[in-house]
């Protein structure tokens, strides 16, 4: 069962950020590699920030990370999460990276048991259509 | 206080036009929702009385400022009022990128380049059915039906910002400014052991100053006992912890030193403005000195510029969005160690009038009004004329901040002439 409803949004792929939702729907956590310089960037960009290379990998991450900060959100504004609150929002630090952060939710958790450092591991879900990267309790 | 004495050298500008802000206008202050006005409508008001308030005749703008986002176009403003010498037009980035402090640099700017004589700065805001908030500045509207007296539904938006709520964060429930800051504040807790009850010392602090300004929207005190009980928002934020949604309109008038010293209003004189940004890979959750309000990369050009320093600013406005990012703003200009913020609000240092620093004397976003900054700018300028409410005796250096995920975030120091 997904964490939200199918009235929640969805993302909107674009020319830049296409390939990501494309290894998702393969359940495969992948982000820029920059060829030139090897500096792993997300969300994904057109070039490397470092160094302005176009060219990029998408290098698969291990799904592995950790929560590095989080919130439980009482008061829910997005009119497609209506009566669902509450719900958790973290920043996961991600493994194989270089402190890479993406925004994401733990699945299966109590909102009070949500502790920064805990260890999580890539639980893929689904939303209206789309295969979203979210995490467990590792 | 002789300090600015000393600082006085600030060269002044070659062709002699030194800009000072002349002028302050207000509509009243309304509940969401409530204004009879649209934000056009408020805005000519807020424009019209800033022009009343410094003296000078409203046909004489030349020059106007938006502070960003607005749902109506400066050609709107500029057939409204009849102006017919507009000359110069700008705005700060996004979402108001800097703040109201950013965009009178820019209305000083123009007018020290030359650019305009009278340039306004305005910013309106209204929240409701009269209202489509519009897509300049990335607006992205939620609609939420409400039932008004007269038995009609109405729906209801609620502005958030495109650049916190894009493919890699709505789609995961984050979308609006108090759950993205809430990630700040939880890891400010991680990481320094700071505390509700200290972000509740911030909130408690500005309703008192609030109490004593007639125009502010929320007057009634509390304890921290009673913060600690308010509705949780987004962990670990609370509802009084969160700024206030309401309608109203806010401008300000700038012109050249020669002609503000024959206006009514005491001229103010802005003695340094810097604004810079963390840079990082998931925009505000990858900064590399997160959590924090963004402002740590102004402090030599600001204390610098200037030739003060955070023990010589006499009181503080500081962006309050939430009560947990003025922690982080003291803490990244300097007024204390980082991390450190939290013991620091807890002594009382902000408060007026036994504190250091008192800080947000009108109330600030929390309960004055919420128009986004620009009245923080507004109880900046009063301060260094002497007309606040909670008036921090002969008060002559004046911050600024603006705030938000927009960057360059930025502060501005305001003087007497």
């Amino acid at each position: 069962m997904s964490y939200f409803p199918s009235t929640a949004p969805i993302p909107e792929p674009t020319i830049d950020d296409g390939e990501f939702w494309e290894y998702c729907a393969k359940h495969e956590l992948r982000v820029q590699a920059c060829t030139a310089c090897g500096r792993l960037r997300f969300p994904p960009k057109p070039r490397c920030p470092e160094c302005l290379s176009e060219e990029t990998t998408w290098e698969r991450l291990p799904g592995t990370g950790s929560v590095y900060t989080y919130t439980v959100v009482y008061n829910v504004v997005e009119p497609g999460l209506r009566g669902i609150d509450p719900y958790n929002i973290v920043v996961v630090s991600l493994d194989g990276t270089d402190g890479l952060h993406m925004i994401s939710n733990v699945l299966d958790i109590e909102e009070d048991a949500l502790t920064i450092g805990m260890p999580l591991a890539v639980a893929w879900d689904t939303q209206g259509g789309f295969d979203l990267p979210r995490f467990r309790r590792a | 206080m002789s300090v600015i004495a000393a600082s006085r050298q600030s060269t002044p500008s070659p062709k002699g036009r030194d800009p000072r802000i002349a002028g302050i206008g207000c509509t009243e202050f309304y509940r969401r929702g409530r204004s009879p006005l649209s934000p056009y409508g408020l805005a000519l008001t807020a424009i019209i009385n800033a022009a009343d308030d410094a003296g000078i005749d409203v046909k004489e703008i030349d020059g106007l400022v938006s502070h960003s986002g607005e749902p109506f176009t400066t050609s709107a403003i500029v057939d409204g009022l009849g102006l017919s010498r507009f000359s110069y037009g700008s705005q700060p980035l996004d979402l108001t990128a800097g703040g109201a402090p950013f965009a009178v640099q820019l209305a000083a700017d123009a007018v020290e380049q030359g650019r305009a004589d009278v340039v306004v700065v305005y910013k309106a805001l209204r929240m409701g059915a009269a209202d489509r908030f519009g897509r300049p500045g990335g607006h992205v509207v939620d609609n939420r039906d409400e039932r008004i007296g007269s038995g009609k539904t109405v729906r209801h938006e609620h502005v958030y910002v495109r650049s916190l709520a894009g493919a890699f964060s709505a789609p995961y429930g984050a979308s609006v400014a108090a759950q993205h800051w809430a990630l700040h504040a939880q890891r400010h807790m991680y990481q320094y052991g700071t505390t509700s009850r200290q972000f509740g010392m911030v909130a408690k602090t500005f309703r008192d100053h609030a109490a004593r300004n007639p125009r502010a929207l929320y007057r009634t005190t509390f304890t921290i006992d009673e913060h600690q009980s308010s509705r949780m928002i987004s962990t670990p934020l609370r509802l009084l912890d969160c700024c206030m949604e309401s309608d109203s309109a806010i401008a300000f008038l700038v012109t050249t030193a020669d002609r503000a010293r024959s206006c009514k209003t005491r001229p103010v004189r802005i003695l340094s403005s810097a604004y810079g940004t963390d840079v990082g890979m998931t925009q505000i959750h990858g900064w590399s000195e997160y959590p924090t309000s963004n402002l740590r990369s102004i402090r030599e050009r600001l204390w610098g510029q200037a030739g003060v320093g955070p023990k010589d600013v006499d009181t503080a406005q500081i962006y309050d969005h939430f009560s947990s990012g003025v922690i982080m703003a003291l803490e990244d200009l300097g007024f204390c160690p980082i991390g450190e913020g939290g013991p620091f609000v807890a002594t009382g240092a902000i408060a007026w009038p036994d504190g250091e620093l008192p800080t947000n004397t009108s109330g600030g976003m929390l309960s004055e009004v919420y128009c986004v900054d620009m009245n923080l700018l507004a109880e900046g300028i009063r301060q260094i004329r002497g007309e606040s409410t909670s008036q921090v005796p002969g008060a002559e250096v004046a911050l600024v901040t603006g705030g938000g995920a927009a960057c360059p975030n930025g502060a501005i120091l305001l003087a007497p002439d």
